[in-house]
């Protein structure tokens, strides 16, 4: 720990119990300063739970929760200097653009000539400069979340907390905020929480994402590894497409035997275990009269073609009845021939699986 | 869906028996009180109201009990219709009993009460007196403090149920965003909740202070003799019987005050609530400041100021403990005038004395006993029988003849809605004047109609709520499956608005047997309604016996409140059983 500054924020073995019932159970995670970090998880996972407790809404069942290495349990919410943007912005409909941002300087009981500085830095920020004197109701979707992005910022907070702040918009605009939000995390250096179910915004946005499922913290790491290499099953299968095989460990652990085809592995697994192959990983040969190299191709049969536009993704059957998803590329030698029914080799490099302990086992 | 140009006979002939109704029995005679004050010597009538000191001093007493007790109601009543905005399951049930059952308790029964808890010997002078804090019983009665008390009683579910649907609307995410920028809990409160409700609040102290403004009961039975209410005065003028010209004059100084009044009211709420009609957008100016945004600036903290006086620990104790104190003081000023006159009522004595010198049913055995009472019960609940059918069947009609868009829909349901927007004093003034002269004073008939007038848009309210929430695919739904236009009103739409029917039902049958304004003014010797004669027993002697006719109504409000609940949360279990077996969305 020497020589490390303290994490932003830091919750320890933090639980918080309605009843019988765990809405977060024994989160331990350090943020650290200057981080955008993402908690991703489905409605009803306890992310939002979390972030709540975060802002001082709630109090921890048990453990602690720190800011800066204090533990924050004694400071009520309006006095944590932290700015949360809110699902559906919370913008004060009595108040105009300006009088919203301006809210938390008067608060502080800042003098008119500041506040009007600041908020004319913070709507500049979020190229609102022109909506000053409008309404939340004049606003269009998009323009009441800048407001409310600007609200959260102008009082330099030292945490910004997001909870699902794009999820009422549409997808052109949901892109383009969010390169603006990154923008701005980068001119401020702020550090951002950032709670959302969609994985895609997660990946595109975060240093770091945290997955939770349950009230639990699954997995915590950055976007590739979180994505390469999936600590379990559910986070396999929540973040993108994927195919989960069960194998037969050989070579003690060295590789494995799928549908009687024996492949290596990157790494040595000791436990029994479960492969996860991406679909881009995975190429199709027609097959079965072209199998010259069968000890890295596996044979299946095509069951199903679904057009994308960039290419088809193609759902298979291996020989031992798994099944395993293909994204084929436009120009692939196999995109021509592609039918439910046709025999084909399913192959994937090996360095490209991911080794996930077996469903069920201890 | 809308058919523009075309006059939609089938539905005007709907909405034609309810606008009937309001033309002849609320329109003519709201209007026949101004030729009945300004007939005659009009200018010497307004001179005696005006220019005696008698007179002003009542105007002005008037104004000011109607704005004391207002203003305390809305002060009381916004916590508790901000909580029960917010409650849900056993808690909101307990809340919107404690407003429901004094609502649907007769306003003389609850005027009532107060005799038994501020008189000589009554509840607060016997405690007293028996801790041994005074020595001589304080004089509470007979005073405008005991007035604004009732008055504040009588108002408050009213003014709860008004705030209740705006401050429904209200996402309490907002109130946490103003705690994160900074904002203390009363500053968020202050600052944000009570302006986002000013329209909730605007229509609360409206009601709330016509209310004020036409009471007589209140003034009547706990006020002081030198300190008179315009609706108190019209009453004993019509029921002396002696200048109808000089009541129809007080009653138009009555509606012209109120609606100066109401009038200031929507100035200033127009004046807060502006932000809710913006202007034209401002011209966008181009976006050159974006450029050089200072972001130096945003990345200084600003810290709160460090709040003055340090408080202890043992204030955010005390604080945790706001909520349920003022629930407590609350629920006991609510709930202590109804439940007081049940020891009143098995008293053995022959006075209002509490607590009780001993217990006995003599009360229940002298009224259950007396052909008088039975009568008058009779007499109501024929009244509310025959109330209860029309205004239901007036209110169907209705609610089906506007749909779900008619021409001048808004104004028209205004008029719909306009008996609860005259003050009620002036309204039965005006129908005692009409119906004098077709000889329906002191009929049955005459009662109902008023009722039927009055309670009417309140059923309406209740059935169009009902109508609004049932989905309009469903009738296409049901035309697309070979329903026929009256088809799928008998196989869809009738059964969906059955339950607020029934709601509306009970309802009418309760504020009919119970109301007493129009009771008292339009029923004198062959036709006694229970409030009419109820009000007489309280004004001749205030003996025990109307404190057991009040118990009794207590007891049929609570019963109709338990059938009313039964009915809605039936449906609320079948709904919630139906969820449950519903299955989990996939995550």
């Amino acid at each position: 720990m020497i020589g490390r500054p303290l994490p932003a924020v830091s919750f320890q073995g933090v639980t918080r119990r309605y009843g019988s019932v765990s809405a977060v159970s024994d989160v331990t995670l350090d943020i650290a300063s200057g981080e955008f970090f993402a908690l991703l998880g489905s409605s009803g996972s306890g992310k939002t739970t979390l972030l709540m407790l975060l802002a001082g809404f709630d109090t921890p069942t048990e453990g602690r929760v720190l800011m800066s290495g204090t533990s924050v349990s004694d400071v009520p919410p309006h006095r944590r200097r932290i700015g949360v943007v809110f699902q559906n912005y919370a913008l004060f409909p009595h108040m105009s653009a300006a009088e919203n941002v301006a809210y938390p300087l008067r608060m502080r009981g800042i003098a008119r000539a500041e506040r009007e500085a600041r908020v004319n830095a913070a709507l500049g920020l979020v190229n609102l400069a022109d909506r000053w004197s409008s309404y939340p109701s004049q606003l269009s979707g998009g323009q009441q979340q800048r407001v409310a992005l600007a609200r959260a910022l102008v009082f330099g907070p030292d945490l910004l907390l997001m909870d699902e702040p794009l999820g009422a918009l549409d997808r052109r605009l949901r892109d383009q905020m969010q390169q603006e939000l990154k923008r701005i995390q980068g001119e401020l250096g702020i550090t951002v929480i950032y709670v959302t179910h969609d994985q895609s915004e997660a990946m595109a946005m975060a240093n770091r994402i945290g997955i939770m499922a349950g009230g639990r913290l699954l997995q915590v790491a950055d976007p590739e590894t979180i994505y390469a290499a999936p600590s379990n099953h559910f986070v396999a299968r929540f973040l993108g497409e994927c195919s989960i095989l069960r194998v037969t460990a050989t070579d003690g652990g060295h590789g494995y035997e799928i549908a009687g085809v024996r492949q290596p592995l990157p790494s040595t697994a000791t436990a029994p275990f479960d492969i996860v192959v991406r679909p881009e990983n995975v190429s199709v040969r027609l097959g079965p009269e072209v199998v010259s190299d069968s000890a890295c191709g596996v044979p299946a049969t095509i069951r199903d073609v679904t057009y994308l536009g960039a290419g088809w993704r193609v759902a298979l059957e291996l020989s031992d009845g798994q099944s395993l998803l293909a994204s084929i590329m436009r120009g692939d030698d196999a995109a021509g021939h592609l039918a439910p029914g046709k025999p084909v080799i399913a192959r994937w490099a090996p360095a490209s699986v991911a080794v996930l302990p077996a469903e069920g086992s201890p | 869906m809308r058919r523009s140009g075309i006059i939609d006979w089938g539905r005007l002939s709907l909405l034609a028996p309810a606008f009937l109704l309001l033309l002849l029995a609320f329109a003519l005679p709201l209007l026949a009180i101004v030729p009945e004050a300004f007939g005659g010597s009009a200018v010497e009538r307004f001179l005696r109201i005006f220019g005696s000191p008698v007179y002003r001093t009542v105007i002005w007493t008037t104004v000011r009990i109607s704005l004391e007790a207002t203003t305390i109601t809305l002060i009381v009543s916004f916590p508790l219709a901000w909580l029960l905005s917010r409650a849900s399951g056993v808690k909101g049930l307990l809340l919107g009993l404690l407003v429901l059952v004094p609502f649907l308790t007769s306003v003389l029964v609850r005027t009532f009460a107060w005799l038994a808890i501020l008189g000589q010997r009554g509840l607060v002078n016997g405690t007293l007196l028996s801790l041994g804090v005074i020595s001589e019983p304080l004089p509470l009665l007979f005073s405008e403090p005991a007035v604004v008390l009732a008055l504040v009683h009588s108002s408050i579910p009213m003014m709860v149920f008004a705030l209740v649907t705006v401050l429904r609307r209200i996402d309490g995410r907002i109130l946490l965003a103003a705690h994160t920028l900074g904002a203390s809990p009363l500053r968020a409160w202050l600052g944000i909740v009570v302006p986002i409700a000013i329209r909730g609040i605007q229509s609360g102290v409206t009601i709330i202070f016509l209310f004020t403004m036409a009471s007589f009961i209140a003034p009547a039975f706990l006020g002081n003799q030198r300190q008179q209410m315009l609706g108190q005065v019209i009453q004993s003028e019509i029921e002396t019987g002696a200048d109808w010209a000089f009541a129809a004059a007080l009653g138009i100084t009555l509606a012209v005050t109120a609606t100066i009044v109401v009038m200031a009211f929507s100035t200033v709420a127009r004046y807060f609530s502006r932000w809710q009609r913006p202007g034209s957008l401002p011209p966008t100016l181009p976006q050159q400041q974006a450029r050089n945004v200072d972001k130096a600036l945003l990345r200084q903290p600003v810290a709160l100021p460090t709040s003055r006086l340090q408080i202890p620990a043992i204030w955010h104790f005390g604080a945790r403990l706001v909520e349920p104190a003022y629930l407590c003081v609350v629920s006991v000023f609510i709930l202590i005038p109804l439940v007081v006159l049940i020891p009143v009522s098995f008293s053995a004595a022959d006075v209002l004395i509490f607590p009780p010198p001993g217990y006995s049913m003599r009360w229940f055995k002298a009224i259950l006993g007396s052909p008088e009472w039975i009568a008058a019960a009779l007499t109501s609940l024929r009244i509310g029988a025959a109330t209860c059918v029309a205004t239901l069947v007036l209110a169907t009609l209705t609610v089906l003849g506007f749909g779900r868009h008619f021409r001048f829909q808004g104004a028209l349901e205004a008029i719909v809605l306009s008996p609860l927007t005259v003050p009620s004093v002036v309204f039965a003034l005006g129908a005692y004047l009409t119906f004098a002269h077709i000889g329906l004073v002191d009929t049955e008939i005459g009662i109902i109609i008023a009722h039927t007038v009055l309670i009417f848009p309140v059923v309406y309210l209740v059935a169009s709520a009902t109508y609004s929430s049932i989905d309009p695919w469903l009738s296409l739904a049901a035309a697309s499956l070979g329903a026929s236009p009256s088809r799928i009103f008998r196989t869809v739409i009738f059964p969906l608005l059955l339950p607020g029917l029934a709601i509306g039902a009970l309802l009418a049958m309760l504020l009919s047997f119970d109301e007493s304004v129009a009771s008292i003014f339009l029923s004198d010797l062959s036709v006694k309604t229970l409030p009419r004669k109820l009000w007489e027993g309280i004004r001749f002697n205030t003996s025990p016996e109307s404190a057991a006719v009040s118990v009794m109504l207590l007891g049929v409000t609570c019963v109709v409140v338990i059938i009313g609940m039964a009915v809605v949360l039936g449906r609320r279990k079948n709904a919630l059983l139906s969820l449950q077996g519903a299955p989990e969305p996939v995550c």
